[in-house]
């Protein structure tokens, strides 16, 4: 896995957890059971940058994060026009 | 309302709120917390048969019916795309009208009038961010319903999505209990197998799941089979 710096893999993991559709809530829920060991509060203080994050609690979050994406399917593209549909 | 005896001192509504309490914090899960609602609901209310669907992101999690009016009721309105339970979800409010005459749904409304249910109210309740109920009172008496009995409808309904916001919480964290409780089982045997720490662990159970494109759960459980064979 190539090592991402700290600072970046935050932010990023916060950009993809505003994609999941998840509240923090729901969130924590998900990130206690794959074993994730820190508090809800905290985890909102780590998405917002107010805190750090071991990398291993990072990336059960993370996990948690992309397991949610994974739910929801890949995301919507924008349709293409025929060249018979009506032009207005 | 049913008319029990209450203890001194206690109105009759504390009462029977109170028997609920006990009653729907026997419910193991969110299924079993929706028939009791539902049974509770016809002997509480005006309804003489209801229904109760839950809805998590648009997709229905679970249904509970009285008896077998309501449960066709229901199925009619998937068939026919119309129906009180489609426009409570739709409006996210209340609906309420008789069955044989109401122009919102001149499909569904007949038959479900043929099978004696005259009249309905249903009740939209909001039972945590993502997840909605409907609740559907049927009464076999046509008309609108007396203002007492929509106030006791209205209370049970507010009830109602308590309960089932308190039903899916606890649900929520018994399932995730036992999914840390797996998944720590796998990194245990994962650990003492090759020595990792558990950090690496970790990193070794995801590999596995990314391998076999499931989710870490699954990884989990397929270690820890692995390890009694």
């Amino acid at each position: 896995m190539d090592a991402v710096p700290f600072d970046e893999s935050r932010r990023e993991l916060a950009e993809a957890f505003a994609g999941s559709k998840l509240t923090v809530e729901e969130l924590w829920l998900r990130y206690f059971a794959l074993g994730g060991d820190v508090g809800r509060v905290e985890i909102e203080a780590y998405l917002a940058g107010l805190m750090p994050m071991s990398s291993l609690q990072h990336n059960i979050l993370a996990h948690a994060i992309n397991e949610r994406l994974d739910e929801l399917g890949p995301p919507r593209r924008a349709p293409y026009r025929s060249d018979s549909s009506a032009d207005f | 309302m049913i008319i029990t005896n209450s203890p001194p001192g206690e109105s009759q509504s504390e009462y029977e709120s109170s028997q609920l309490d006990a009653l729907l914090a026997e419910q193991p899960d969110v299924k079993q917390t929706l028939d009791q609602l539902v049974f509770e609901a016809v002997r509480t209310t005006f309804a003489d048969a209801a229904a109760l669907v839950l809805v998590t992101d648009g997709v229905v999690v679970a249904a509970s019916a009285s008896a077998g009016p309501a449960t066709m009721a229901g199925g009619w309105q998937d068939e026919y795309d119309e129906g009180p339970f489609h426009a409570s979800l739709l409006s996210c409010g209340d609906q309420a009208g008789e069955t044989r005459t109401d122009a919102r749904w001149p499909h569904w409304g007949p038959r479900v009038a043929d099978l004696g249910l005259a009249s309905l109210v249903s009740k939209w309740l909001q039972v945590s961010a993502r997840t909605q109920g409907v609740l559907q009172l049927y009464s076999t008496g046509a008309g609108p319903a007396p203002k007492a009995s929509l106030d006791v409808a209205e209370i049970f309904a507010r009830y109602a999505a308590v309960a089932l916001t308190a039903a899916l919480e606890r649900g929520s964290l018994v399932s995730a209990a036992q999914t840390r409780r797996t998944i720590g089982v796998a990194e245990g045997i994962l650990m003492e197998r090759h020595g990792l720490e558990p950090s690496a662990a970790f990193d070794r159970l995801r590999q596995r799941g990314a391998d076999d494109h499931t989710t870490l759960l699954v990884a989990a459980e397929v270690i820890a089979v692995e390890a009694v064979d």
